[in-house]
């Protein structure tokens, strides 16, 4: 189950939690896709809490973003930890998704607190 | 090392590897052993290759691919098609015909294809030019005992950077590891569709149709069993909501309480499966059916279904009914006549009597007269 958390009508967190692998990769997908046809911009995938991300978990990112883009906004990646930066890296990656920290999340999108 | 739980062990090495390439294939050997333990126990065809599309995005930083699988020897119309990011949206890619004849390039040795490498004067090159129209950048067939089952395809890289060998092997390594377990899953996922052709012959069966587990919990039933329902209790609601009631709840006993009690006892074995008319309802809203039971010993985990069939019978009935009700009438006119044409003769042997004595009586044959009467 992927948690979500509306700040406004543009932007919206996702909270896939401890993984994003083939478990749940699908219900990532929906759940940035169920976003984007509402019209949120800009996706948040909250990242904090993030310990393993797949293959899948990574396919259900990027067969979205271009959608996100193409609004005008963004899927960003919040806070992943340097394991994780490491497998996107390893994926060659890094400079096609948005990858920020929290403090550069909540500067960005003029929040007070993500979480 | 790592205090990743165990299960991500592949994924913990990655980290460790050192090199890009080797990192890569341990991603994708983590992410397909994953896949076979996910749907290893429960085959899911449809979500399997949603998750591989995903997979094979994650792997090759693509973000659209395409799988087109079909059954052997049909056409487009036993085709299934699968698609996530840009292809999804694409009805050039979902009508494409896959057949041995129109992948005919794809199965002449080459294991994947770049499509750019192509040379597409060739006349038979058959699906290729749509799959490069539709932006497909590699393309591989999915082969089992030399048959073939579909294809794959992923787009260009959202890095923008070109496919390197090294990808190609990749892509041929995870399709050659993925293809048998693609077979088996899928072969499961026709078995299940059967269920729905079942259903699809039920329904054209004019008789009601349920079929319990071995817990008395509706798993099927057909379209007439659905309007014989109706007839009870217009509110019922469509198949989806009635699956794993009870048979108590769908036949409730002040309307149908010999029939429940017909079908339980046949479970238990008491009974016997055979044709009986049961009448249920009562007053304006009362018929009779044909019951039927049987037993089916294809239920789950070993357990016997229990097929319970009713044939709408009341008109039929009805009309058994007024043809006796007729028969009885006819048969007290032929009563009734039988008595008055014995009364008649009784009769006129009293009349002929009587004639004769007035004849006597005329004459002035007193004597005559009253032998007669004595006679009489």
């Amino acid at each position: 189950m992927i948690a979500d958390k509306r700040l406004g009508t543009e932007t919206i967190i996702l909270r896939p939690g401890k993984v994003l692998d083939n478990t749940n990769a699908h219900e990532m997908t929906e759940a940035i896709c169920g976003a984007q046809g509402e019209g949120f911009k800009n996706i948040i995938v909250d990242m904090d809490e993030l310990e393993f991300l797949s293959s899948a978990g990574v396919g259900s990112i990027l067969g979205t973003v271009e959608v996100s883009r193409e609004m005008g906004g963004d899927i960003v990646l919040c806070g992943p930890s340097d394991k994780i930066v490491h497998i996107l890296e390893v994926l060659d990656l890094c400079e096609y998704l948005t990858i920020k920290s929290r403090e550069e999340v909540e500067q960005t999108y003029h929040m007070q607190e993500v979480g | 090392m790592s205090d990743y739980p165990e299960e991500h062990g592949a994924w913990t090495a990655v980290t460790d590897a050192g090199s890009e390439p080797l990192e890569r294939r341990l991603l994708a050997l983590d992410a397909l052993s994953k896949l076979a333990r996910q749907f290893s126990d429960k085959p899911d065809f449809k979500q399997l290759m949603s998750v591989l599309l995903m997979t094979l995005c994650g792997q090759f930083s693509v973000g659209d691919a395409v799988a087109i699988v079909k059954r052997p020897r049909t056409g487009t119309y036993g085709q299934t098609f699968f698609a996530t990011g840009r292809f999804r949206g694409q009805a050039n890619l979902a009508g494409l015909d896959i057949s041995s004849e129109t992948c005919a390039v794809l199965l002449c040795g080459q294991k994947v294809c770049k499509l750019k490498d192509l040379d597409l004067s060739d006349r038979h090159s058959g699906i290729i030019p749509v799959l490069r129209e539709c932006g497909v950048s590699l393309v591989c067939p999915l082969v089992h005992n030399d048959e073939l089952l579909g294809i794959i395809g992923i787009g260009e890289r959202v890095t923008g950077k070109i496919f390197s060998q090294e990808d190609v092997d990749l892509l041929i390594a995870v399709v050659g590891t993925i293809t048998p377990f693609l077979a088996n899953t899928y072969l499961f996922w026709e078995i299940g569709r059967l269920n729905t052709y079942y259903i699809d012959i039920l329904n054209s069966v004019k008789q009601g149709v349920f079929v319990f587990n071995s817990e008395n919990k509706l798993k099927k039933i057909n379209a007439a069993g659905l309007d014989i329902l109706r007839t009870f209790r217009p509110d019922t609601s469509d198949p989806d909501c009635l699956h794993d009631k009870p048979i108590e709840y769908l036949f409730p006993p002040d309307s149908f309480g010999k029939l429940v009690r017909e079908a339980m006892t046949a479970k238990v074995g008491v009974g016997s499966s055979g044709l009986r008319n049961v009448a249920v309802g009562s007053g304006e809203c009362e018929r009779i059916y044909n019951l039927r039971l049987s037993e089916s010993s294809q239920g789950d985990e070993g357990g016997t279904d229990l097929i319970l069939t009713l044939d709408d019978v009341t008109a039929q009935k009805e009309s058994e009914m007024r043809l006796f009700h007729l028969q009885q009438l006819a048969d007290r006119g032929v009563m009734a006549s039988s008595i008055s044409h014995e009364l008649r003769n009784f009769l006129g042997l009293i009349l002929g009597g009587l004639e004769l004595t007035q004849v006597a009586v005329n004459r002035g044959d007193g004597d005559k007269a009253n032998d007669n009467l004595d006679r009489l």
